[in-house]
């Protein structure tokens, strides 16, 4: 049970940084999710079906938290640091190949804030699907589920999001 | 990156990406395969997808910062031992 309460809030943080963007929402969204799936957990059969409904009270705990907020900003969080750094200094992709080695000497801070300003710059539609299917592993029907959409529509969101989110890291 | 892709290799930009997953049928997948062998732009691409894919799954696996993991463990403390009424509503 602790483990799933866990999982629950570990998604919620995630979520409120990723796809809102908002830290200061997340002890908001993660106290929501602990609440609802600490109610759902004696109902849980199914992993996928687990999966899918975590992450669809997730999104709208998240989207109750934004709608609380007047003042919501307009850029999402550094995904390493508590605020984003701005030196006014280009910032160039590290030669490091995030594929090999310990993922966390191959993923540095830099990368990671990289990563964050790449994502904002996602249409949210966009964002939320990379979010899902790459980060949190969600498979392409799961993805539909959470969303909303067809599985059709998922595949050609998350191919252009990649596109998109590929060139962002690339600019010098 | 700085190679400017051509028009056919805009015609590959999505196919490219499903490529990456492996979901290209047999057929366009080897003509994918042909054009990559001599299309360097279309080759950066691929290695650019893939490292991104590689970036996203990597964030994806990182735990919660000490603080919040903290303060998520005490709220679940906090619940367990004062847990609320269930309702039969869940949603």
């Amino acid at each position: 049970m602790e483990r799933l309460l866990m999982r629950a809030q570990e998604a919620a943080y995630r979520f409120s940084l990723h796809v809102c963007g908002v830290a200061d929402d997340a002890d908001d969204a993660m106290q929501e999710a602990l609440i609802k799936t600490y109610r759902y957990a004696s109902r849980i059969r199914e992993p996928e079906a687990f999966r899918t409904w975590l992450y669809r009270t997730v999104k709208n705990a998240c989207l109750i938290s934004r709608r609380r907020r007047v003042d919501e900003p307009a850029h999402v969080l550094s995904l390493s640091a508590p605020a984003p750094t701005e030196d006014g200094e280009p910032r160039t992709i590290d030669a490091v190949d995030p594929g090999r080695g310990p993922e966390d000497a191959a993923i540095n801070a830099r990368l990671r804030e990289r990563l964050g300003r790449a994502l904002n710059t996602l249409p949210p539609a966009y964002r939320l699907v990379i979010f899902l299917r790459e980060m949190e592993g969600l498979t392409t029907r799961e993805v539909a589920r959470v969303v909303g959409i067809s599985e059709g529509n998922v595949k050609t969101r998350l191919h252009r999001a990649r596109l998109m989110l590929r060139q962002e890291l690339e600019q010098p | 990156m700085t190679r400017r892709p051509s028009s056919e290799c805009r015609a590959y930009l999505e196919r490219l990406s499903r490529y990456v997953d492996g979901e290209l049928p047999v057929r366009t997948r080897k003509g994918t395969v042909l054009h990559l062998q001599h299309c360097p732009c279309c080759h950066d691409l691929v290695d650019g997808l893939r490292k991104t894919v590689t970036l996203c799954h990597a964030e994806g696996r990182r735990r919660l910062p000490p603080d919040v993991r903290m303060r998520a463990k005490a709220r679940i403390a906090a619940l367990l031992a004062h847990p609320p009424a269930v309702s039969r509503r869940t949603r």
